[in-house]
């Protein structure tokens, strides 16, 4: 008996973590500021525990409608079953009905969510007292300490499924679901514990079997839901008023457009999109690619994207790099334009995310663009942490082509670190260069701004040339070498396009005697997150 | 006495929320790997406050007095002086080759293990000899020192201390606990 306890224990705070660690990850891409929406989540759910926790004791001796487990287990199933459907109707009402100028920011928008948050988490905090005062009831000699324990190991096991299984099998609002019946099951099972009348445990079983049902109507309308709300945010949709008659016409639009495909993997979110969206507004597209709703390119940027990056810093140099390592870049595009040379010997391209790389070869749209370049003898592609990689490579390379996502946490905020850079100046050799996106909204003069924090940052890691470049997509390119950065036109226009050659010019702010100067630089020990 | 115990609590479980954070934060830096290293982080970390929770329940009586903790708590700050420097000699062990990386790496772990395990024997120990509702209440004075970490440590700590900086005021802050925990024992 006092096992299972612990093995109830175990599964309650494996729910409870795990509809936590879910909420976030769906809130997150929406609210676009991990770290805020992390650690405020975490500290409202934290602190909704504590409260529940704190009341226990007198909740448990008055009864009621939070009184007992039972019941507890029923409130959370319910809550956890709607949970996905009402973030997604938030998220859609949101976009929908708020101006992007009201103010209304990323603080606004994760607090919104918190109501949920408070209620799992106080409800959270009622069990373990609850738990104990049962196993008392029943005479099983059950410490708070050992109940502690078990709860601890929920935990781990909910890190890693979260992280490892449900990401993988799931998306997250399907994993809530599945949760939310394992938390079923938990509260049938405690229907035998705490009650010792058939009327109450008969009463109790069918409440719970009554939910059942529900966990198929969720997930039907969460896959609508999603839907709209993806549509209505990359198409930028808002309505004038409240009225109803808007609100169908709204949705008669919605339903005649296209779906958008989204993938869940481990690492990210992606998200194809079926045409031109409000972020490529200057390019006619047939797709888009999007990372946690995040543009990356469109069918027709793709060329202008990856031809300014490979062809722009290759003629800055003024070698011709044999030996190249690209981190990042799973899609494939990077490689695709390095092929066209032949002075390109081997290519190394590591990459994180093994489901980016499984679209990139087998996926026709992306293989139209990349031509199989992945598959290509001259390249190699690791699956593996770009910065651990680094940090153990003794190979040497004539030019490393940086493609990672924007910074927006301080996982990524790794890969713009000075620590990395140094490793990546270590493994050039002398004449050799690096290219790396500095994403277009981050342009600013400012010099705390990100754009020129990273700039100060490559500078610091011992690349003392450098030259941001590219009006429409810009490009940080840098070498050891001391000699003026300068393209070679002639040279250059026979390979690419009109619409990439008016992207190589130097971008008229960037001022390498203003990197120069003493300011933020971003250091893994002293993380700079570009929000 | 209670609320000193409250207090405690919420210090104690404050402190290991940020030592869990910044041990994440160096792992990663150190070792890669951010969402494996997390879990491995986040993981270790919760199994050993678990078997601290589990194993205080083993110990022989007159090892369950507070007096111990103060013991242990000593002893952890200790250690805790000396920890930059262990992790420095590591990060130059590590470096060395990719055979060292394979054997060393598992060594930046120890660290986790043993502030994992005094942080789990925090609670239990306040928890000692006091009513059943009087647990609860720790408990959740422990869940609020959490949330005051999960909010501080991102949002305040990190990008404008640093970690080294962060490190040291936690430090302080230990001091300053174990100068609360001297007039419970």
């Amino acid at each position: 008996m006092k096992i299972y306890f612990g093995f109830i224990a175990l599964l309650l705070s494996f729910c409870s973590l795990s509809y936590q660690f879910l909420m976030v990850k769906m809130i997150v891409p929406f609210v676009q500021n991990e770290v805020l929406c992390q650690s405020v989540t975490l500290g409202f759910f934290l602190l909704a525990m504590g409260l529940g926790s704190y009341v226990a004791p007198n909740l448990y001796k008055s009864g009621g409608l939070f009184g007992r487990l039972v019941k507890v287990e029923i409130c959370i199933s319910l809550v956890a079953l709607f949970m996905s459907f009402m973030v997604y109707a938030l998220q859609l009402t949101i976009q929908l009905y708020v101006s992007e100028r009201s103010g209304f920011g990323p603080l606004g928008k994760t607090l919104v969510f918190q109501f949920f948050t408070v209620l799992l988490g106080f409800l959270t905090g009622l069990e373990t007292p609850y738990l104990f005062y049962s196993a008392k009831s029943k005479s099983v000699d059950v410490s708070f300490n050992f109940l502690l324990a078990f709860n601890y190991l929920g935990a781990v096991i909910s890190a890693f499924t979260t992280s490892f299984v449900f990401s993988r099998l799931f998306s997250p609002s399907a994993a809530l679901i599945f949760i939310a019946l394992i938390n079923i099951c938990v509260g049938v099972l405690m229907v035998f514990t705490e009650f010792k009348a058939w009327r109450h445990r008969i009463l109790s079983v069918v409440t719970f079997a009554a939910l059942v049902p529900f966990s198929s109507l969720a997930l039907h309308s969460n896959l609508l839901l999603e839907q709209m709300f993806l549509k209505a945010f990359y198409y930028d949709f808002k309505l004038e008023s409240f009225s109803l008659f808007d609100f169908e016409q709204h949705l008669k639009f919605s339903q005649d457009l296209q779906n958008v495909q989204r993938i869940y993997t481990p690492y990210q979110i992606i998200d194809i999109l079926p045409a031109q969206t409000r972020f490529a507004e200057y390019l006619n597209s047939e797709w888009s690619l999007y990372l946690d709703h995040q543009p990356q390119f469109t069918k027709d940027s793709s060329s202008l994207y990856h031809e300014t990056m490979v062809f722009g810093a290759v003629n800055l140099n003024k070698t011709k790099p044999a030996s190249i390592l690209i981190l990042g870049g799973g899609d494939g595009l990077v490689a695709r334009e390095l092929l066209k040379f032949n002075f390109v010997r081997t290519i190394e391209l590591v990459e994180l995310d093994e489901v980016m790389l499984n679209l990139a070869n087998s996926d026709s749209r992306f293989t139209d663009l990349n031509h199989y370049s992945l598959s290509d003898p001259r390249v190699s592609v690791i699956i593996d942490d770009a910065y651990k990689y680094i940090k153990l490579s003794k190979k040497k390379y004539d030019a490393v082509f940086i493609d990672f996502p924007f910074p927006v946490n301080f996982e990524l905020s790794r890969l713009y670190s000075k620590e990395f850079y140094q490793q990546v100046e270590r493994l050039l050799v002398e004449d050799g260069f690096i290219a790396l996106d500095l994403p277009l909204k981050y342009r600013t003069e400012a010099a705390d701004a990100p754009q020129m924090a990273i700039s100060r940052t490559v500078y610091q890691s011992g690349f003392k040339n450098m030259l941001l470049f590219g009006p429409l997509n810009p490009f940080l390119f840098a070498n050891k070498k001391d000699q003026a950065l300068e393209f070679d036109y002639e040279e250059i226009k026979k390979d690419v396009s009109a619409r990439t050659l008016m992207n190589l010019i130097p971008a008229n702010e960037f001022d390498l005697d203003h990197v120069k100067k003493d300011g933020p630089i971003n250091s893994i020990y002293k993380p700079m997150v570009f929000r | 006495m209670t609320k000193r115990r409250f207090l405690l609590s919420f210090l104690f479980s404050f402190n290991g929320m940020m030592y869990e954070l910044m041990l994440s934060q160096n792992l990663s830096a150190a070792l890669g790997g951010t969402l494996f290293r997390y879990f491995i982080t986040v993981g270790l970390f919760t199994l050993c406050l678990g078997v601290s929770s589990l194993g205080f329940d083993y110990f022989p009586e007159k090892f369950k007095s507070i007096s111990y903790l103060f013991k242990i708590n000593i002893g952890f700050i200790c250690g805790l002086f000396v920890l930059p420097f262990y992790f420095c000699f590591l990060e130059w062990l590590l470096n060395r080759d990719t055979f060292s990386y394979a054997v060393f790496q598992y060594l930046y772990h120890v660290p986790l293990i043993v502030i994992a395990l005094v942080t789990g024997f925090e609670i239990p120990y306040l928890f000692h000899g006091q009513a059943d509702d009087r647990k609860s209440q720790i408990l959740a004075f422990d869940y609020g020192g959490m949330f005051v970490a999960c909010l501080a440590f991102p949002l305040l700590f990190i990008e404008n201390l640093g970690l080294f900086g962060s490190y040291a005021v936690v430090l302080c802050l230990q001091i300053l606990t174990v100068w609360l925990l001297k007039a419970v024992v």
